[in-house]
């Protein structure tokens, strides 16, 4: 690595000699300028890793200078430790507000000198590191979000039916998925799963579980004890630590026969011929091991009759103002002109009510003329 | 040995207050409690983690033949404990009672 750089900007000659000497010792390289001007030169050449920087310059304000400084983007994380007099300690805090981060009192301590700019030389490179490291999980977080993403199974188009779908959680990765498919049966499924807690975790369990979820589905249809029986290798409370709602429902396209199973979950809302009505779950959630069992409901939907499935960070019954987005769910699903426009105004219902810390998934079913 | 009265004063439920909760629980379990009632009077928000110790500290207190129970449960918490199917559950009950009062 090659010897960091002190700049020190300082009329007084003799001084300036000495901090050279002091620095150059102790392993730094140092530029340094008598002048304002002559150090704005200076940081052209090249961007210093510290500056000491007199506050009291012949052409300039040292405070003015630092505020200059502090303008430039390389400079904004660069420490600059003010070099001061006596009786300066007004000047003082107007340079901290400014974004000195220490000053030094002239005549100095070489070996305080010393301490302080070496200090403030390893907090910038813990700094650095750290926003390194925060970068590049940053940026694994959001290769993981992709590929939880490709895994939300949707259809660009399905006969005699329309679907609107759209996923939000709360950081790059949600312990929400949803997705619908043309199950092996021809029939048209559809799921909001959330597993109970955020962040990695949660979000891995989401993603294998939905897996398993959509093979159940495809090789036996809506069995309650099928899909509580393979999901709970992922969900149990005591083992796991993990649990979760689960709405699913299939669609025969052609005669309007909807199957439903709900353990736990925000009750689908039916808007049935013009009329809305909620559709509580049967069962509790999987995994919690207490309650009652799922049973499957049969419902008819005609042509132009909606579902919307949606998950608690949608409508979340825990929370006060319940009744209010409740309100606008059914509004928004009995007049939006399309299951899209249904989608769009759930959504802004919720985060104008600032669910801001809770998954967002949702899907709008409507039935089509076959 | 008597009934251990357990407070959640922050007005939720979530998963620290829930982490608290469950290992007040077990403190009681440890001290021999007959009974473990939850002081739910202030919760205005239950969040899926919060949901999540209930149901654990249930099971615990279960487990051990002690009964557990939830006192003075909120709206927020009721339509919860409802629209998941675990209002049956759990027993609930309005307060006025005494016991040792710890609190989350």
């Amino acid at each position: 690595m090659s010897r960091p750089l002190v700049l020190v900007v300082d009329d007084d000659i003799l001084l300036v000699a000495m901090a050279r000497s002091h620095l150059s010792a102790a392993g730094y390289s140092v530029a340094d300028a008598q002048l304002g001007a002559e150090a704005l030169d200076r940081l052209d050449e090249r961007t210093p890793d510290a500056i000491l920087l007199d506050i009291d310059l012949p052409d300039a304000c040292g405070i003015d200078l630092l505020q200059r400084f502090k303008r430039r983007p390389e400079l904004e994380s660069v420490p600059v430790l003010m070099l001061t007099g006596k009786d300066d300690r007004e000047s003082i805090v107007r340079a901290f507000e400014a974004g000195a981060i220490d000053y030094i009192r002239k005549p100095y301590i070489h070996y305080e000198m010393l301490a302080r700019v070496g200090s403030q030389l390893r907090i910038g490179a813990l700094m650095h590191e750290l926003s390194e490291r925060n970068g590049a999980m940053t940026r694994e977080l959001d290769v993981a979000a992709r590929v939880q993403r490709s895994f939300l199974p949707r259809v660009a188009e399905v006969a005699g039916a329309t679907v609107a779908q759209r996923y939000r959680p709360t950081t790059a990765l949600g312990g929400d998925m949803c997705g619908h498919f043309i199950a092996a049966d021809g029939r048209l499924a559809l799921f909001v799963l959330d597993i109970a807690g955020h962040g990695s975790g949660a979000a891995i369990v989401a993603v294998a579980a939905s897996g398993v979820l959509q093979r159940a589905i495809n090789e036996r249809g809506l069995d309650a004890a099928t899909l509580r029986g393979e999901l709970s290798a992922f969900v149990d409370i005591e083992r796991t630590g993990f649990y979760a709602t689960l709405v699913v429902c299939m669609l025969d396209t052609r005669s309007g026969e909807l199957q439903l199973l709900n353990w736990g979950h925000p009750p689908p809302l039916l808007l049935e011929r013009g009329r809305t009505r909620w559709l509580s779950a049967s069962g509790s959630p999987l995994g919690v091991g207490i309650g009652p069992a799922c049973e499957l409901q049969t419902l008819a939907l005609g042509e132009g009759d909606r579902l919307l499935l949606y998950s608690d960070g949608v409508c979340d019954v825990a929370r006060d103002g319940f009744e209010l987005r409740a309100q606008a769910l059914e509004l928004a699903l009995r007049d939006e002109p399309t299951p899209a426009a249904v989608a769009e105004a759930a959504l802004a219902a919720a985060a104008s009510e600032t669910i801001e810390d809770d998954d967002m998934s949702l899907l709008v079913l409507q039935r089509e003329a076959v | 040995m008597a009934t251990q009265v357990i407070g959640i004063e922050q007005g939720r439920l979530d998963t620290s207050s829930g982490d608290t909760l469950e290992r007040r629980v077990a403190d009681a379990l440890a001290a021999g409690a007959s009974e473990v009632a939850v002081s739910c009077g202030t919760l205005a928000l239950v969040d899926s983690s919060g949901l999540g110790s209930l149901v654990r500290s249930l099971k615990r207190c279960r487990a051990q033949g002690v009964s557990f129970k939830l006192l003075d449960v909120t709206k927020p918490l009721l339509r919860l404990l409802e629209m998941t199917r675990l209002a049956s559950a759990f027993e609930m009950e309005h307060s006025s009672r005494s016991g040792a009062k710890t609190s989350v």
